[in-house]
């Protein structure tokens, strides 16, 4: 595998995570990964190599993403099962293969569809719902609850300014009412707000998840006042690993202000134990935090 | 106007000029600043009167680059350009060769039809997202883009501010710039595309042999699309703001038929699109370059007191008759010495003070064709790559650069800036030579 691939597909993951929830990113991985396998003009006896290599690159990402990771360990387990379609020629093996993509990404979009359906049971009229980045619930759950007439409000924390413009230019596309505030003038709004909503981009076994860098702090806040927080996921986001495994990126940046130069130290996701929320919501509906291997598809 | 210099007076516009013209290369004070103040100086010195000065001033120029700013700031607020450059990003496949080749291409069409500086303020931001993702060098790509905006911009009249001031000045129409130039530039676009394909060979590898590196392709267009779609699209304004740009390059092409100068076209179109797009006129006239506006304004004032001192005509005499009458050899040297002094100096303040020059120069040995204007074109606008002060797209697109993370150095420019400007100005000596040995 060559280093410098996986540099870029991490980078890649990273910034593109900014603008999609994790479910979309992997949306957009399958399909990014159907249309390089129609272009591919390897020799033909290279194109199991080049699978395994972009499949091992995908699953080691830092840091890792779901529900893509377990896509991919889906994928291969197919590709084994079917010895790589080595007895079918070139073309064919690419169909094949795109055909098993296609189905993948069919399933996701299903999980998704009733995620969405499951979620938008926990939007109630009046509600006053607090969000910080563009997850399950902003790109599913409200539109949805804004398109059945339900009465709600969103207040939006400012935290990453690219996040917080996507969380405004979906909201807004949808005529949702908002109001946006920095994340340290949550403190506030305690008196009006009713829920936090936020997602994940994995569920680990060991009873935490891994969540957009930021989350860690608002759901601490939100915990403290007793603020019911829920945790909307696809199933497909759980995996069998331990936190300790994510492989979180840490970024180590030269900042220039004014003149004044400092290295900016910051981890590309936070870690945060399930203990803090209170609902976890899948395309099953609620179920139980404690028991999340039953629920591992992988 | 007088033949020699007026000695003791000439003296004082000498020194301005000399001072401002430093100030200008060393980029010590802002170039608007730097040329009105010595206009000033001239002036309370009584070296020429306020009356004066404004007969200098080539209003034909002004108005060209003011109207062409106008439409190009009214069709990039549309977020044409933008689109342009994502669907090219699109085509490309993060296939190196062909971002080289394609974002080439757009680069010197877009040179020449608009101006150099508002190209690369589109295509190099796009241009280092785009390498930068795949893990390509982003400093080649820039460098690369730069060299064709100047080279592109030497094909047309409105493409580069030198070829501005020669049709203004010398009235040479956009069809004689365009058929006459048109020709040389391609070939040197082309030969020099294929030094920076070998120069950067190992680099231009294929990648659809790789899968991990088409599925970045494709995430890093996703990537693009997102970042650099998220604008507004007025197509209101797009349609209105391109049909106005091809009314105004048709009328370019036709103005030996209409007897429009181009800064009237120019202009003209300018104000119908501000009309009838119902634009924020304050707004819009915001985004006009008034510092090189003014910059332009104070360097006619600046020659033209020189010129009335009669300093132009010594360096005609004495720099460039000195080499004799024969056209072959004034061709040329009008060529390299353009050439070489636009690079390191400006090739705006270049261009204006070499026009009374050349005017002198053909008093005394007549060229046909044009050709001594054409050697002036040339040598101006492919001298503007030797270095990083040679053009004003340069300069930009190092500071654009910078801003992404990508540090450019003056010798990271020369070493491939001089090599590109000797390739160009080689095609143009055989171009130049050709031409006049067919007119004689």
């Amino acid at each position: 595998m060559s280093n410098k691939d996986q540099l870029v597909l991490d980078a890649l993951f990273r910034d593109i995570v900014k603008f999609y929830s994790s479910s979309q990113t992997s949306l957009i991985t399958l399909q990014a990964l159907q249309t390089s396998i129609t272009e591919l003009d390897c020799p033909d006896e290279d194109f199991a190599k080049e699978l395994t290599t972009v499949c091992d690159i995908i699953k080691n990402s830092r840091p890792r993403m779901f529900p893509i990771d377990n896509l991919i360990i889906l994928l291969e387990k197919k590709l084994q099962e079917n010895n790589y379609f080595s007895d079918k020629d070139f073309d064919s093996r690419k169909t094949a293969i795109i055909e098993i993509i296609n189905l993948l990404a069919e399933r996701l979009r299903n999980d998704m569809n009733e995620l969405a359906n499951q979620g938008v049971k926990h939007i109630e009229d009046g509600d006053y719902i607090i969000l910080h980045s563009v997850e399950e619930a902003v790109e599913l759950l409200l539109p949805m609850a804004q398109r059945m007439g339900k009465k709600f409000e969103v207040l939006i924390l400012r935290q990453d300014l690219v996040k917080t413009k996507q969380v405004i230019t979906l909201l807004k596309a949808e005529g949702i009412k908002y109001t946006v505030i920095p994340e340290w003038d949550l403190i506030h709004f305690f008196d009006k707000v009713n829920k936090l909503f936020i997602g994940a981009h994995a569920l680990t076994v060991d009873g935490k998840f891994v969540s957009d860098s930021g989350t860690s702090n608002i759901v601490s806040e939100c915990h403290i006042h007793n603020l019911p927080i829920y945790l909307f996921a696809p199933s497909l986001e759980i995996t069998n690993k331990f936190s300790r495994d994510q492989n979180l990126y840490l970024k180590d940046e030269l900042i220039s202000v004014n003149g004044s130069e400092y290295n900016l130290v910051s981890h590309s996701s936070d870690i945060l134990s399930l203990d803090l929320v209170d609902h976890l919501i899948t395309e099953e509906g609620a179920v139980d935090k404690n028991k999340l291997e039953e629920y591992c598809k992988v | 106007m007088e033949h020699t210099v007026q000695h003791s007076s000439a003296l004082i516009p000498i020194i301005v000029f000399v001072i401002v013209y430093a100030a200008i290369t060393f980029e010590l004070v802002n170039k608007a600043a730097a040329t009105l103040a010595g206009v000033g100086l001239l002036v309370v010195l009584h070296v020429i009167n306020e009356h004066q000065a404004v007969s200098f001033i080539d209003f034909e120029t002004l108005m060209l680059l003011t109207g062409m700013m106008i439409l190009v700031t009214l069709i990039k607020k549309s977020g044409f350009f933008t689109i342009v450059s994502v669907r090219i990003a699109e085509i490309t496949k993060g296939s190196p060769v062909k971002i080289l080749v394609l974002f080439s291409i757009v680069t010197a069409l877009m040179s020449a039809f608009l101006d150099n500086v508002t190209t690369v303020l589109i295509i190099i931001p796009i241009i280092i997202e785009l390498t930068r993702g795949l893990g390509l060098n982003p400093k080649n790509y820039v460098l690369s883009q730069v060299i064709i905006s100047n080279i592109g911009g030497t094909a047309t009249l409105i493409g580069d501010p030198p070829n501005v001031i020669i049709g203004s000045k010398v009235g040479l129409s956009f069809n004689q710039f365009i058929l006459t130039l048109s020709p040389v530039v391609i070939v040197v676009f082309i030969i020099v595309l294929a030094y920076i394909w070998f120069i950067n060979r190992v680099e231009f590898k294929p990648i659809n042999t790789s899968l991990s590196k088409l599925v970045a392709v494709q995430l890093l267009l996703e990537k693009i699309k997102f970042e650099f779609s998220n604008i507004t699209i007025d197509k209101k304004l797009m349609i209105q703001g391109l049909t106005c740009l091809t009314i105004a390059i048709l009328l370019f092409i036709t103005q030996t038929i209409t007897g429009l100068a181009p800064g009237v076209v120019a202009l003209g179109m300018a104000m119908v699109l501000l009309i009838i797009s119902k634009a924020d006129v304050e707004e819009i006239l915001e985004e006009v370059e008034w510092s090189t506006l003014l910059f332009f304004t104070g360097l006619f004032i600046l020659v033209g007191a020189l010129e009335e001192y009669g300093v132009i005509n010594w360096i005609a005499q004495n720099v460039f008759m000195n080499v004799g009458d024969d056209p072959y050899i004034l061709v040329l040297l009008v060529l390299w010495v353009s050439g070489i002094g636009s690079g390191f100096l400006d090739n705006i303040p270049f261009t204006i003070t070499m026009i009374p020059i050349i005017h002198l120069i053909l008093e005394s040995t007549p060229i046909p064709n044009d050709i001594l204007w054409w050697a002036l074109a040339l040598g101006a606008c492919f001298g503007g790559n030797i270095t990083m002060i040679g053009a004003s797209a340069n300069i930009i697109s190092v500071g654009i650069a910078k801003k992404y993370g990508v540090e450019i150095s003056f010798i990271d420019f020369m070493k491939r800036g001089a090599v590109v400007t000797l390739i160009s100005l080689i095609v143009s000596s055989i171009f130049l030579v050709l031409y006049l040995r067919f007119s004689l």
